[in-house]
């Protein structure tokens, strides 16, 4: 007994002094702030270019943001420069011999209102050369139409371009419009209203120039490049989004120029953005990025992978949730760690439509699994149809609510499916035993867990403390010990033996 | 404010009474007197039976098992000559998938409560069985198939429908507390206290009955039967600690339950053991735990552990009675 609890006390100390000079050493040298700023947003954007090397050298070229901005280069074996062409500036990376898939990340952190302000850049008036459209086929006297319609129909650069978009993207397009479009989509693909935009634009006598953008907003995971024109007005150049359907979220220019990506000796090149939002200074980030592995933290990960670990880190608060509720409250669950995953998939769903979700997943589960029973089915193939009407289920619902106009039902896959089914089997197991109320009280158990479960995970606290100080996991771990040792009463128990009447 | 606080019991108050909770139960007593590997001999029954068999302990004798599905074919053969039996998960818990048929009527088989099963649901239950349903952690289980052991009649009259059995809790073999757990209508016929049965607190040196509960009321007599609950004798009293005692020597578990049934005609009837007994059985005596452990524990270690059967029983009749 004393020896365990010597044992118990040197572990925690050890769990609790290596974290506390881990957090130390970052807030004192690194000057990494141990909470949370208040009114501090920065962006960090990373764009992750993939591409297939066909053998030999390998060169890719990629245009970089223009503004003041944290900039961090991640890919392995590459030589990197870079330089500028004009007032652009071009990311280099080269390699000697390669082949097969490559990948190359750059990441640009910097302040929420850099990346706002970098729609619109002042400078000098370029050159104009007013571009002359081709005066005979089809093609040419629907472009000229289109021109003529289009400035007739807009007042300024800006309205211009979203008549543009209103006549060649819309529902109903007039004959000519359609002709443009289909000639425009077979010639440049993806890239078509960009390109038909700046054609426009150039016959109009617009400097213009392609640019490309992205969407602030975290939640969108792997975005593609969102398609821009950028047209010189006045005193300075001004960027529009081609497409008028877009993820919702602030836009930001990423670079303006010829090309955003130009690769020479690979093929099959795409670029992706992943954007986080970042809770501290770009010279900080940069900072934590480079720090030693002895001082690491989530933030000196690539971003398109940040997000997977960030839930690893918030799993053990989860499981420690877990452990209070049961150890110390005595709330009973079913299954023992299902409600972590329950309050991992409110994190993904909002939580009211989360639990109209589950519960209407359960009771439908319920109903047919209680119509199995009849059925007189062996255990696993009957546990696995509850795995098929699952999922047959989230299918139905994420139509349904697609069908009605809302994208919430298409998140259900973050409800784990299996565990779900599991959950179904063992509830009407103990409905059948026990009667229903048992079995109602542990799903009531199971979703009030899940939910404080979830009320702490979102806590912006823990999920800053998770990306820049997950040494912080180790007094956790040093919390979950001790509970380990409790043998105190749970607070159920003491409403158990409320009414003890001593013989 | 009041009333939430009423809704609670003064931990200061349950600690003075020697109450034990559960991370108490499992951090003193379970875990470090219950090594793992030896669970194997109390979590299958069937290794249980093997084991009181040669400690002669009386258990309700065995007619078959049923290891895979191929066995099921077997039922017929193995129930047809029998009108009372009893079929249960060799590695259930808790009572969990245990079947209690006691007559046989026109080809089927009459449960407790009344209601009635074909042979084709019997299969169907085996089968459940067999696919580790009542199994912890859903192993795959093997279906036993027993005796249907009448309790004596003097007991039984206590009960409503299903048979009352004495669960005695032990600590280093030393009988700690015991109760008997009687099935009422709201418990469904079984013995599950959490169900709504009663449990009713005994004493170990006399073998009468001193306190009952029904969920969380002290009673006095029984809700359906209307039977007096206290002061009421347990037939072979000694037998019952002795047979519950012994088990331990086959088992070595150092915190055990042992579930006995006084039957008609065998006497004292091991039904089943149980690694980790729960904490109701506070409730039915109106006594807490902790104070008799300690001086068990302190009687343990000063025999050095060495005590024999008659010693412990003779420990506990003597320490834990009002006389």
């Amino acid at each position: 007994m004393k020896t365990k609890s010597l044992l118990l006390w040197v572990t925690n100390l050890f769990f609790i002094g290596l974290a506390v000079s881990l957090a130390l050493y970052k807030t004192v040298s690194m000057e990494v702030p141990f909470l949370p700023g208040q009114n501090l947003t920065n962006w960090t954007v990373e764009a992750r270019v993939q591409m297939q090397a066909v053998g030999g050298r390998l060169k890719a070229e990629m245009t970089l943001p223009s503004f003041e901005h944290g900039g961090e280069v991640a890919s392995l074996g590459f030589g990197y420069m870079e330089r500028n062409r004009g007032r652009e500036k071009i990311g280099v990376w080269s390699a000697a011999e390669r082949t097969g898939e490559q990948v190359i990340y750059y990441q640009a952190s910097a302040r929420d209102s850099s990346w706002l302000a970098s729609k619109e850049l002042a400078g000098p008036k370029p050159p104009t050369e007013q571009k002359v459209l081709p005066d005979d086929g089809a093609e040419a006297v629907a472009l000229k139409n289109l021109l003529v319609e289009a400035e007739a129909r807009s007042a300024d650069l800006e309205t211009f371009v979203g008549q543009v978009q209103l006549l060649v993207e819309g529902e109903v397009l007039s004959q000519e419009a359609g002709i443009l479009r289909r000639s425009y989509e077979k010639k440049y693909r993806g890239a078509w209203v960009q390109q038909l935009l700046m054609d426009l634009l150039a016959a109009k006598g617009v400097p213009v120039r392609r640019a490309w953008g992205v969407v602030l907003n975290e939640d969108l995971g792997q975005q593609t490049p969102i398609r821009m024109v950028d047209v010189y007005e006045g005193t300075r150049w001004r960027a529009f989004a081609v497409e008028a359907n877009r993820e919702p979220g602030p836009l930001a220019v990423w670079c303006r120029g010829e090309a955003l990506l130009d690769i020479t000796g690979g093929k099959s090149s795409e670029v992706y953005f992943y954007v986080t939002k970042s809770l501290v200074n770009p010279e900080t980030a940069s900072l934590l990025r480079d720090a030693p592995i002895w001082a690491p933290s989530i933030a000196m990960l690539p971003v398109s992978d940040r997000q997977v670990f960030r839930y690893i880190a918030l799993i053990p608060v989860g499981a420690f949730v877990i452990v209070l509720l049961r150890n110390l409250v005595g709330l009973s669950m079913l299954g023992t760690f299902m409600p972590i995953l329950l309050s991992l998939s409110f994190l993904e769903i909002p939580v009211v439509p989360a639990l109209l979700m589950f519960a209407l997943l359960l009771a439908v589960g319920l109903a047919f699994r209680f119509y199995l029973s009849r059925l007189n089915l062996l255990v696993v193939p009957r546990v696995a149809a509850c795995v098929g009407i699952v999922s047959i289920l989230m299918i139905i619902f994420a139509l349904l609510s697609y069908r009605l106009g809302s994208n919430l039902g298409l998140k259900i896959t973050a409800f784990p499916m299996v565990v779900m089914a599991w959950s179904i089997e063992r509830m009407s197991l103990m409905w059948d035993e026990e009667g229903a109320w048992d079995a109602i009280q542990q799903v009531l158990g199971s979703i009030l867990a899940a939910i404080v479960g979830y009320l702490v995970m979102r806590m912006p606290v823990v999920d800053y403390w998770s990306i820049y100080f997950p040494e912080l996991l180790l007094i956790l771990m040093a919390g979950i010990l001790m509970v380990g040792r409790y043998t105190g009463y749970r607070l159920m128990e003491l409403h158990r033996f409320n009414r003890f009447s001593p013989s | 404010m009041t009333s939430l606080l009423s809704y609670f019991a003064n931990p200061a108050k349950l600690r003075k009474l020697g109450i034990v909770g559960l991370n108490e139960r499992n951090g003193r007593y379970l875990l470090p007197n219950n090594p793992r590997h030896l669970y194997r001999a109390v979590d299958d029954k069937l290794r249980t039976k093997e084991l009181a068999i040669a400690a002669e302990i009386a258990v309700p004798e065995l007619y078959g098992v049923l290891r895979s599905p191929g066995d099921l074919r077997k039922i017929e053969s193995l129930v047809s000559e029998r009108s009372s039996f009893v079929m249960k998960p060799a590695m259930g818990s808790g009572g969990k998938g245990v079947l209690v048929i006691k007559e046989k009527k026109e080809e089927r088989f009459l449960k407790g409560s009344g209601s009635s099963l074909s042979l084709e649901e019997l299969k169907f239950h085996a089968s459940n069985i067999l696919g580790g349903l009542f199994s912890l952690g859903g192993k795959r289980d093997a279906v036993m198939l027993e005796e249907f052991v009448s309790c004596e009649a003097g007991l039984q009259s206590y009960s409503f429908q299903g048979a009352p059995d004495i669960r005695v809790v032990m600590l280093h073999g030393y009988p700690v507390m015991a109760m008997m757990r009687l099935a009422t209508r709201a418990s469904d016929g079984r013995a599950n206290l959490h169900q709504g049965a009663v449990g009713v607190g005994i004493d170990l040196g006399t073998g009468r009955t001193t306190h009952a509960i029904c969920g969380r009321e002290s009673v006095a007599k029984h809700p359906d039967l209307g039977v007096a609950l206290i002061g009421q004798l347990i037939p072979h009293w000694g037998e019952v600690l002795e047979l519950a005692s012994r088990c331990y020597d086959f088992a070595n578990l150092g915190y055990l339950g042992a579930d006995v049934m006084v039957c008609e005609d065998l006497g004292p009837t091991l039904i089943e053991v149980n690694a980790r007994p729960g904490l109701a059985i506070q409730s039915a005596n109106g006594a807490g735990l902790q104070d008799r452990f300690e001086r068990v524990q302190r009687e343990a270690d000063r025999l050095k552990g060495q005590a024999v059967l008659e010693e412990r029983v003779d420990f506990a009749m003597q320490e834990f009675t009002a006389g």
